[in-house]
């Protein structure tokens, strides 16, 4: 229980200090683009609150009904990443979101948990087949593979490289054979690599860029440069909260993508690494949840969702302290933005249900046979 | 799911912790100093809040001059997208001034851009209207220096440009002390310069300048500056300059020169116009020179009242090719008579008793070749040549008022000397400061340079004087019921290579009441030979109308009874005068105070001058980065110090992107 709890618990302060670091950070760039300082807040107040309403009513879900409607979700969802390409318009050269008139709706998100449920869900069927390239692994790659094309069309990217780095992790702990995770891996990255490097122009520019700063003498990228100025204003306690003055428009994002800088900036070092101490409990609680799981369908599942909140939070974190080049990932649970607050809640919640459930059939029946035992 | 699989992956995340751990380290704590220093610099930026100029009074306590600070509010519409907002903003606004709320409304209208709501705002309202705080509304307060009687003593009182620095007479002089101390506010700033908000806790508040009361008489001005324009009228005049001065402690009462300005519109005049040719320009003095020959000799009992010289009938050649002429052939003159009578012959050969070296003394006594040190700026030492550069000539020309140039104000000093028991004082402008912040008065001291000649000598060259108005050139300047003194003096004017027979300087140097005399006045005009250009027919008129009036105001002055005295507060006699006063400010600076010897001050937006004297007299060992304004300081404000520890102090040039407050 005190894993589900934690999670719960390190859930909420996470949101509730996202909500108060968005609430300061969004403050001057609410002024300037809409005029009421708080316009993003209140919206990201919704989100939270929808957020906090769905982790609850996804706790309570049974986690196995997913294994039925998976392929159906995933479906849906790549439909929907479909759409993007001929509705929306362009933000920032990408395609990727529908206007759904109350908020834009980002699908890439709701595809990231829709394939992962549908894989595991997959690899459970599939048995010893796993350990076959041509009888298992291709299968999912041939999902993975349908998904990333439609990314690459958007083009997103970051997107493509953590989904297969994520979807090469899931086939490691569903017990693949090392050699095929050996060639696939270095075919797959050199291609995506190539691909991106040639065929896309902003991703050539910033990894140019990066490995410049990297290892040349260059500067790195403006915005992550203004975010480490951020973080370096800060120290041991930082400046408190409502302090910031990089969001006074000097870091872009600053309330999405940057926000961990201006936590840095409001509470120190201390303020990054409580925080980051939260995420890691996140982790930890949900690989035991995972190992304890019923089926492998709970393990496999219970430890993507885990991971995927970790290595999220991992490479936003890495962009802001100037270690990989920019991404455009959120923060799992504190960055401005609906699509990925309200996703990020219901895995949390999935996540709550498959630790439920293994305490609901064990536990129970043992403390009966003990009772009975008196 | 094989659990050695789960470890790995498990500590693959762990490894990415520790990495993304260190890296924070790095940048939070580590690189801390080095991020504060980026942020400070792009983040902030310091502007400075105009300080209060001080008011000049003259020496009755009549104001002078003062500035107006014009109030104006004006807001970013930017920031005023909202109609609710506008509309709370027109209503506060309407409620001070009682002007519609559709009128502010209306001012609103636009979407962008800078709008005044109000400009100008009458005292009264000023505070009333700067209670109403609102984002994006904006007070502007510009300083406008008036000069209460336009053009008058504009000379003496200069004027101030529009970053409150004084540009000529008192004003630039005493700037320092006027001036007092802008404060600085540092703002928040966006990246694109424009302000969000001010942070109080850095702001240091500007010091008011001190008030200044000066030696001149605004009624005495006045007259003076009239006669000396009406004195004008007749039209070969091209420049006028008078001077009246106290001989008793060298305060200059009243300073006019022609044209003039009025300061609080300089720019519309010529730059000629600006200086005050009274203390910058120079001429040759002429005749007015032959009293101070001639009381130099007296002095030295080389000649008396009677005793009598040849005047070799107009034509004197002490060398051959040496010829000194008179107007008329005179043959056998007194002293008396060379004086009233003017004779250039008479003087020469009284000087010619005298050393070379005994006449410079004399003359240097007096004050000629150096500065009277009065505290106007650009004071001119005239010029006056040492002994081992002159011909044989050079003492008859001196001692008839050529080979050598004065300033007005150097003549009036030295005819001050000549008639005040022969004590040369140092010519003063202002009498007392009022301090800004305790309204403490400081009072300058008449400062005696020296002894010039014998109180005796004075006295007998005040009826020689005397003489020359009753009896001879100075005829024009004698004033009814008053017994007066002076000297007439016309001198070709140098122009470019020589003397010229056009331009003449004709003047009048002379004093009053005879036996104790109060005044001393200089009249001199510019003037050409195509009309009346003779000292006597043209300035000394003038000194008589002047000094009938003053006469007539003295009077006046004492069948009333008035003494008008100055309500002292707190007078504080300082043991200076106000040209060392003015010298020693040129360089102080009160941010420089005391500080604590053990407590570390916040050097924060000092200039680095500063910061090293505040850190000399902590007796720190100092280590300077950059230049311009100090940012950074090793440390911090607070800490406990001791003489001998080192500080390294960053500045930056905060000027350098120049930035425009919206």
């Amino acid at each position: 229980m005190t894993r589900i709890v934690g999670i719960m618990f390190a859930s909420l302060t996470l949101l509730a200090l996202g909500l108060m670091i968005v609430m300061s950070a969004s403050n001057t760039f609410s002024s300037i683009s809409n005029g009421d300082p708080f316009y993003l807040f209140y919206k990201q107040l919704v989100f939270v609150a929808v957020g906090v309403v769905f982790l609850f009513v996804f706790a309570v879900i049974p986690y196995q009904i997913y294994k039925k409607v998976s392929i159906y979700l995933l479906i849906a969802g790549i439909l929907m990443l479909f759409l993007t390409l001929f509705v929306e318009q362009e933000v920032k050269g990408a395609r990727r979101s529908i206007d759904l008139m109350i908020f834009s709706f980002q699908p890439v998100e709701f595809v990231k948990l829709a394939l992962f449920i549908h894989l595991c869900a997959m690899i459970e069927k599939m048995g010893d087949r796993i350990k076959s390239f041509e009888k298992g692994i291709v299968f999912i790659l041939i999902w993975l593979g349908i998904v990333l094309v439609i990314l690459l069309l958007q083009p997103n990217f970051s997107s493509i490289i953590m989904l297969s780095g994520l979807t090469f992790l899931l086939l490691f702990l569903a017990g693949t054979r090392l050699k095929h995770l050996a060639a696939m891996g270095l075919s797959v990255f050199v291609a995506a690599g190539f691909l991106g490097y040639f065929f896309l122009g902003h991703v050539a520019t910033r990894f140019d860029r990066y490995f410049n700063w990297l290892f040349g003498d260059g500067r790195p990228h403006s915005q992550i440069e203004q975010a480490i100025v951020a973080l370096g204003t800060g120290s041991w306690q930082g400046i408190g909260f409502g302090g910031s003055r990089q969001k006074n428009l000097f870091l872009s994002e600053a309330h999405s993508d940057f926000i961990f800088a201006v936590l840095g900036e409001e509470t120190g070092l201390i303020g990054t690494l409580v925080v980051l101490s939260f995420y890691l409990l996140i982790f930890i609680f949900g690989m035991i949840i995972a190992k304890n799981a019923k089926d492998k369908f709970g393990k496999l599942l219970g430890s993507m969702i885990s991971l995927t909140i970790i290595f999220y939070t991992f490479v936003n974190v890495a962009v802001t302290v100037g270690i990989f080049p920019t991404t455009g990932f959120a923060l799992p649970l504190m960055s401005y933005g609906g699509s990925a607050i309200v996703m990020t809640c219901i895995s949390l919640g999935i996540l709550m249900n498959i630790g439920f459930s293994a305490y609901k059939e064990a536990p129970i029946q043992e403390n009966v046979l003990n009772e009975g035992a008196k | 799911m094989q659990t050695g699989r789960l470890i790995t992956v498990a500590v693959l995340v762990f490894f990415f912790f520790g990495a993304i751990v260190y890296k924070l380290y790095d940048i939070q704590v580590a690189k801390h100093e080095e991020m504060i220093y980026k942020a400070r610099y792009q983040q902030l930026r310091t502007e400075d809040i105009m300080s209060e100029r001080g008011r000049i009074y003259d020496r009755n306590n009549v104001l002078l001059a003062y500035t107006k600070i014009h109030t104006s509010f004006y807001v970013n519409l930017a920031r005023f997208d909202k109609d609710e907002k506008k509309e709370r903003l027109a209503e506060r606004f309407s409620a001070v001034t009682q002007r519609p709320v559709s009128d502010y409304i209306a001012i609103m209208k636009p979407s962008r851009g800078k709008v005044f709501l109000e400009t100008d705002v009458p005292a009264s309202l000023v505070l009333q209207l700067k209670a109403i705080k609102e984002d994006g509304l904006y007070v502007k307060e510009e300083h406008e220096r008036i000069y209460v009687n336009g053009r008058m003593a504009a000379h003496v009182l200069g004027f101030v440009d529009k970053n409150n620095r004084g540009l000529g007479g008192v004003e630039k002089s005493f700037n320092d002390i006027l001036a007092g101390r802008p404060g600085t506010r540092t703002i928040l700033q966006s990246p694109k310069g424009g302000l969000i908000t001010f942070i109080d806790a850095l702001t240091r508040q500007p010091v008011s300048g001190d008030d200044l009361y000066l030696t001149i008489d605004g009624k005495l001005q006045g007259i003076v500056e009239s006669e000396l324009e009406a004195g004008m009228e007749s039209g070969n005049v091209t420049a006028g300059v008078a001077i009246l001065m106290d001989p008793n402690n060298g305060e200059v009462l009243a300073f006019a020169c022609k044209e003039d300005f009025d300061p609080n519109n300089y720019q519309e005049y010529p730059d000629s116009l600006y200086k005050n040719i009274g203390v910058t320009d120079i001429y040759a003095p002429g005749s007015t020179m032959k009293s101070i020959s001639i009381a130099a000799a007296m002095d030295k009992n080389l000649c008396s009242e009677n005793s009598s010289v040849y005047c070799e009938r107009g034509l004197y050649k002490p060398y051959r090719d040496v010829k000194i002429r008179d107007e008329a052939p005179h043959t056998w003159l007194t002293t008396k008579e060379i004086l009233a009578k003017s004779s250039n012959v008479g003087v020469s050969k009284i000087i010619e008793k005298m050393g070379q070296d005994d006449f410079y003394s004399y003359l240097r006594a007096f004050g000629f070749g150096n500065r009277t040190e009065i505290a106007l700026p650009a004071e001119t030492r005239g010029s006056l040549k040492k002994p081992a550069l002159w011909s044989g000539a050079t003492r008859y020309a001196l001692s008839y008022g050529y080979e050598i140039d004065a300033s007005p104000l150097q003549m009036a000093t030295a005819y001050s000397a000549l008639v005040n028991g022969g004590i040369l004082y140092e010519p003063q402008i202002v009498k007392k400061l009022k301090s800004s912040d305790n309204n403490k008065l400081t009072e300058g001291k008449p400062k005696a340079v020296r002894r010039v000649i014998e109180d005796e000598t004075s006295r007998r060259m005040r009826y020689l004087l005397n003489e020359v108005v009753e009896n001879g050139t100075g005829k024009g300047a004698k004033v009814e019921g008053l017994k007066v003194g002076g000297k007439t003096g016309t001198s070709r004017r140098f122009t470019g290579s020589a003397h010229s027979k056009l331009f003449y300087s004709s003047s009048f140097i002379g004093f009053f009441p005879l036996e104790s005399p109060k005044y001393v006045l200089l009249v001199i005009y510019g003037t050409k030979a195509t009309g009346k250009y003779h000292g006597g027919e043209v300035a000394a008129p003038v000194f008589s109308k002047i000094a009938s009036k003053i006469h007539a105001e003295e009077l006046l002055k004492k069948n009333e009874g008035i003494e008008l005295k100055f309500a002292s507060d707190t007078t504080v006699s300082g043991d200076f005068t106000f040209s060392e006063n003015y010298k020693k400010t040129q360089k102080q600076n009160d941010r420089v105070k005391d500080f604590n010897p053990q407590v570390m001050p916040d050097l924060y937006g000092y200039t680095l001058r500063e910061a090293i004297t505040v850190l000399n007299s902590l007796k720190l060992e100092i280590e300077i980065a950059g230049s311009g304004k100090v940012t950074k300081q090793s440390i911090p404000p607070g800490g406990a110090i001791a003489p001998g520890m080192k500080c390294v102090i960053t500045a930056i040039d905060s000027n350098s992107p120049t930035k425009e407050l919206y």
